[in-house]
């Protein structure tokens, strides 16, 4: 006795009826999911390069942080954390006093004030919630007597000190200025030197580790590249509408004179953070066209599945004649887009995966070696979106087909 | 006498307030072969869409194995597999498919018991209806005649107790035709199914042996 499968009854078989169809509606899902993983891989370097470093003609150093295009000094604060300096057995929350992540808490080792020791582990965590370990290689953490005194004291990984100071600086007893603190004019003197810690983003995230007023440490991820802002102006004028005109007008006299007087960088550098200011990237345009992209192309998928499943009213109606239900009819046409979608991901991951890349090159191109190494989650939200989107506005058409009477699809003559 | 398979008691049609079946009564019995006639648009194809389950009537009762017809879908949809086989003018294959795929179509949703009886009827279907040259074809590539009789084929294989089929020859020559009929006769005396055959050609309605038509939307002796 035969098989029913082995008649090659699988609803799939039919698909080759349809051969332009299935061919435009795998297109159209490949490139939607692909511009959506680029557009949220680009995303990602977007929201990472927010902070950009100047030094003035007085040898402050100043750091303007943008961050998701908007000035916030909270966010400063969010992006860190870090560790506790005295007797807290907690991370501290600025408002809580608790560092919270999902629903853990995050803890380190309560270290004893005045009996710390210079290898000591210092457990960091940044803004994504991966914790990291560092230790002191120089100097001491902040004390407190700092605290007391009211110094302002900060720690400095080692990278970003050699690349603030110069390689020849001995680092301790330097001194700088963080602007987008909420004591933007405070001089921080360097106390410590840490070691860099292993971040997934730490070539482009060189730390610097301050104190804060509410016992804990933050870090400061400095990019040189702000995709969003590469002109000074245009940070200036973001500045413009979030922070107080003092503030502002201590930050413009910092930069007026030469802001582009980066004397912590190379020429080639230089010469590249030059070229990338003269062809300013506008990311919001490009953020809107590949989005656009992505609707114009799932709404296509979705409107030639539709046509496809009218077009196939007369077989919605001879299975049903046949006894099938509904539900049978539901399924075996799902099958078939959902077929489409899995083809169309095993294309558009590849091709996403060569255009991040190419995206990718662009950006280590900046003053710093970028390097986003591709993760599951940059695939999976993109995936997730359009597959769900195409499938359930693919139930209606089928629904309605379903539900219509047999007589009406049926061929009479 | 055995029970009736299918049962009209009282129905009535309309369509845009034009009464196009009134108060029928009609039984079909194992081993019947009813031809159903008329003029064009007198509610030949509506009487056999009500007994297809694929319209409802606007009043009356229709019992299947002296049972009211279920309200849930499912049921409704088990009835059409279990019972019924439908033959069409336009043959309503599915493009795209071979003679063999199109015959097993009704498996795909019948339960395990008819699955596996109607598997092991294929190979005899196909012989008998004459298919084993095309077993394998497209039936895009198929003749009227061929097309029909893969028709008849999925309309047999879940051994229904009624077949139903609306103007089967309306789209053939006559030498198809005179085989097609000669199919359904020999189905219906060898087999006994009971087959409803609705048509406005009287040479066809001429070999059943019950002969009804319908006139004035009643259903009356032809």
């Amino acid at each position: 006795m035969r098989n029913l499968n082995s008649i090659k009854l699988s609803t799939f078989s039919r698909l080759n009826v349809n051969v332009i169809r299935t061919i435009i509606i795998i297109f159209s899902i490949t490139i939607a999911i692909g511009c959506l993983v680029v557009n949220s891989f680009v995303s990602d370097i977007v929201d990472e390069a927010n902070l950009i470093m100047f030094k003035n003609t007085d040898d402050r150093i100043v750091m303007m942080n943008v961050w998701n295009a908007e000035i916030d000094y909270a966010n400063v604060d969010d992006v860190g954390t870090i560790f506790s300096g005295c007797e807290y057995n907690f991370f501290s929350r600025y408002e809580t006093g608790q560092i919270r992540i999902g629903q853990r808490y995050y803890s380190v080792g309560a270290i004893e004030v005045g009996k710390i020791q210079d290898k000591m582990t210092l457990p960091s965590i940044d803004q994504d919630g991966a914790t990291e370990m560092t230790h002191l290689i120089e100097g001491r953490i902040i004390m407190e007597s700092d605290i007391i005194q009211q110094k302002n004291a900060i720690l400095i990984h080692k990278s970003v000190g050699k690349f603030i100071f110069g390689d020849d600086s001995k680092l301790l007893g330097e001194k700088m200025q963080l602007v987008a603190t909420s004591d933007p004019d405070a001089v921080y003197e360097v106390v410590g030197v840490l070691a860099d810690t292993p971040d997934i983003q730490r070539t482009m995230q060189i730390m610097t580790q301050s104190y804060n007023f509410s016992d804990r440490y933050y870090k400061l991820p400095i990019v040189l590249s702000g995709a969003k802002c590469k002109r000074v102006s245009d940070v200036l004028l973001f500045f413009e509408h979030t922070i107080s005109s003092n503030t502002l007008i201590s930050m413009q006299n910092s930069l007026v004179y030469s802001p582009y007087e980066n004397i912590f960088m190379t020429n080639r550098e230089e010469e590249i953070l030059r070229k990338s200011y003269s062809t300013p990237y506008n990311s919001s345009i490009y953020d809107i066209a590949l989005n656009l992209v992505t609707v114009i192309l799932s709404l296509t998928s979705v409107i030639i599945i539709f046509l496809s499943i009218k077009s196939r009213a007369t077989e919605i109606a001879i299975r049903k004649s046949f006894g099938a239900t509904t539900y049978d009819i539901l399924a075996m046409l799902l099958k078939e887009i959902v077929a489409c979608i899995l083809i169309s991901i095993c294309y558009a991951l590849p091709i996403s995966t060569l255009i991040m890349a190419a995206v990718s090159a662009h950006v280590s191109n900046l003053l710093y070696v970028t390097v986003f190494p591709l993760s599951f989650d940059m695939f999976l939200y993109p995936i997730a979106v359009i597959s769900l989107a195409v499938c359930i506005l693919s139930i209606i058409p089928i629904t309605i087909y379903s539900k219509s009477k047999i007589v009406n699809c049926l061929k009479v003559t | 006498m055995s029970k009736p398979l299918l049962r009209l008691v009282g129905i009535s049609k309309s369509y845009s307030g034009r009464k196009i079946l009134d108060g029928i009564n009609f039984e079909v019995y194992p081993g019947d072969f009813v031809s159903i006639s008329g003029i064009s648009g007198v509610g030949k194809s509506t009487l056999l869409n009500i007994m297809a389950l694929f319209e409802k009537q606007d009043a009356g009762e229709y019992y299947i194995n002296d049972e009211p017809i279920p309200t849930k879908e499912i049921d409704v949809c088990r009835i059409r597999n279990n019972n019924f086989g439908f033959i069409f003018q336009a043959y309503n294959l599915l493009s795209g498919l071979t003679t063999c795929q199109n015959i097993v179509v009704p498996l795909q949703y019948a339960d395990k018991e008819h699955q596996e009886a109607g598997l092991g009827r294929i190979k005899e279907l196909i012989v008998r209806l004459g298919l084993e040259h095309i077993e394998n074809e497209k039936v895009d590539n198929l003749s009227g005649g061929e097309k029909q009789r893969v028709a008849i084929a999925r309309a047999l294989i879940n051994n229904p107790r009624i077949i139903f089929a609306d103007e089967p020859t309306g789209n053939l020559d006559i030498s198809s035709r005179d085989k097609v009929l000669s199919i359904l006769k020999d189905l219906n005396s060898l087999t006994g199914v009971a087959i409803v055959i609705v048509t406005h050609d009287i040479e066809v309605a001429s070999c059943a042996w019950r002969k009804l038509k319908i006139f004035d939307s009643k259903l009356c002796e032809g």
